[in-house]
């Protein structure tokens, strides 16, 4: 029984092994040509792999030395007065300051004078009803004051 | 990757038995090259990394894989030209049957063994398609019973049972011419 089906596979085995032979010539070509193609695809594949791997690695790298760079000097800040700080919050426009800016210099000359002159810290606006005695430095309250008109006009102008 | 010499060799052995084989089960020559094709270039992106000696089981597995899906699309495309074309039952009944026989046009009836070879190709497309693969795996591609499970995905005792019935059917129909 066994020998009965060894004999019958090697028969199959022959002929379908002679089938492979008498395969035609325009289909042993194709054959061959879809094996390189797949050849092909798998060496396409590998380099799209290879170039697919390396943006991770590219991006540690450069990580890596944008960390390392030197870093440049912290450019020094100068705090901004208070002054400055007054016209860039305040709510009046800004044209409103470069109207009249060279005014305004002269204003805070006069109103730093005054200051240093009387001593006083509370200087501005200066009091129109205060006394007028000599020495007390009236003639600057004066200007001052004529100063602190011009600002009134010109901010309700 | 594995040497693509190595793979090339590899390849230039088992495609015209591969062809075969595809052609047992979709009847189409056209059909049957791309059935290779698309199982080489799988078995190129998936296994060539695996040693040598599995590349012919994990190979005919992804064939039978492939065969698997074109038979699942190819009933799914019939049903559908029934559905759309009003065709009988009987053209749904069996896609192997509505496809047209290619051996006629080949050189083959050139050769001594074609009638032969006619009658075994009957016979074995007579056989399901696990008996048919399972037979041309074990007995012309030389596979052990674990290589033949692994290509067709199912256990050893299936295999056993699957290549023991295809063997008797065979012996029965073409037993008195070759024996």
């Amino acid at each position: 029984m066994n020998d009965n089906n060894d004999k019958f596979t090697e028969n199959i085995r022959s002929v379908l092994d002679q089938s492979l032979d008498d395969l035609d010539a325009d289909l042993k070509v194709k054959l061959s040509r879809l094996k390189y193609r797949a050849l092909d695809s798998a060496a396409q594949k590998k380099s799209w792999k290879l170039v697919w791997g390396s943006v991770p690695l590219t991006a540690v790298l450069l990580l890596i030395v944008l960390f390392n760079l030197p870093q440049p000097r912290q450019i020094q800040v100068a705090s901004p007065d208070l002054t400055t700080l007054n016209i860039l919050t305040a709510t009046e426009s800004l044209d409103f300051y470069a109207e009249d800016i060279e005014f305004y210099e002269w204003l805070s000359e006069v109103m730093e004078n005054e200051q240093e002159l009387s001593g006083q810290r509370t200087s501005v606006p200066v009091n129109p009803d205060s006394d007028n005695s000599p020495g007390t430095g009236n003639g600057q309250n004066t200007i001052a004051q004529s100063g602190t008109d011009r600002v009134s006009w010109s901010i309700r102008g | 990757m594995a040497d693509s010499n190595l793979m090339e060799i590899f390849f230039r052995s088992i495609e015209r038995p591969a062809y075969r084989m595809a052609l047992f089960s979709c009847s189409n020559q056209d059909d049957a090259l791309d059935l290779v094709q698309d199982a080489m270039c799988k078995f190129v992106a998936k296994y060539s990394e695996k040693p040598e000696a599995e590349w012919k089981a994990l190979f005919y597995k992804i064939l039978q894989n492939t065969i698997r899906d074109f038979y699942r699309k190819e009933s799914v495309r019939s049903r559908w030209r029934v559905w759309l074309g009003g065709h009988s039952e009987e053209d749904i009944a069996e896609p192997l049957e509505q496809l047209a026989d290619p051996i006629g046009q080949t050189p083959e009836r050139e050769t001594g063994n074609r009638q032969m070879f006619e009658h075994l190709q009957q016979e074995l497309k007579k056989l399901s398609l696990k008996q048919q693969q399972v037979f041309l795996l074990r007995a012309w591609e030389g596979l052990s019973v674990s290589e033949t499970a692994l290509a067709m995905n199912c256990s050893e005792g299936t295999i056993k049972t699957h290549y023991f019935r295809a063997t008797e059917r065979l012996r029965k129909k073409l037993g008195e011419y070759w024996l």
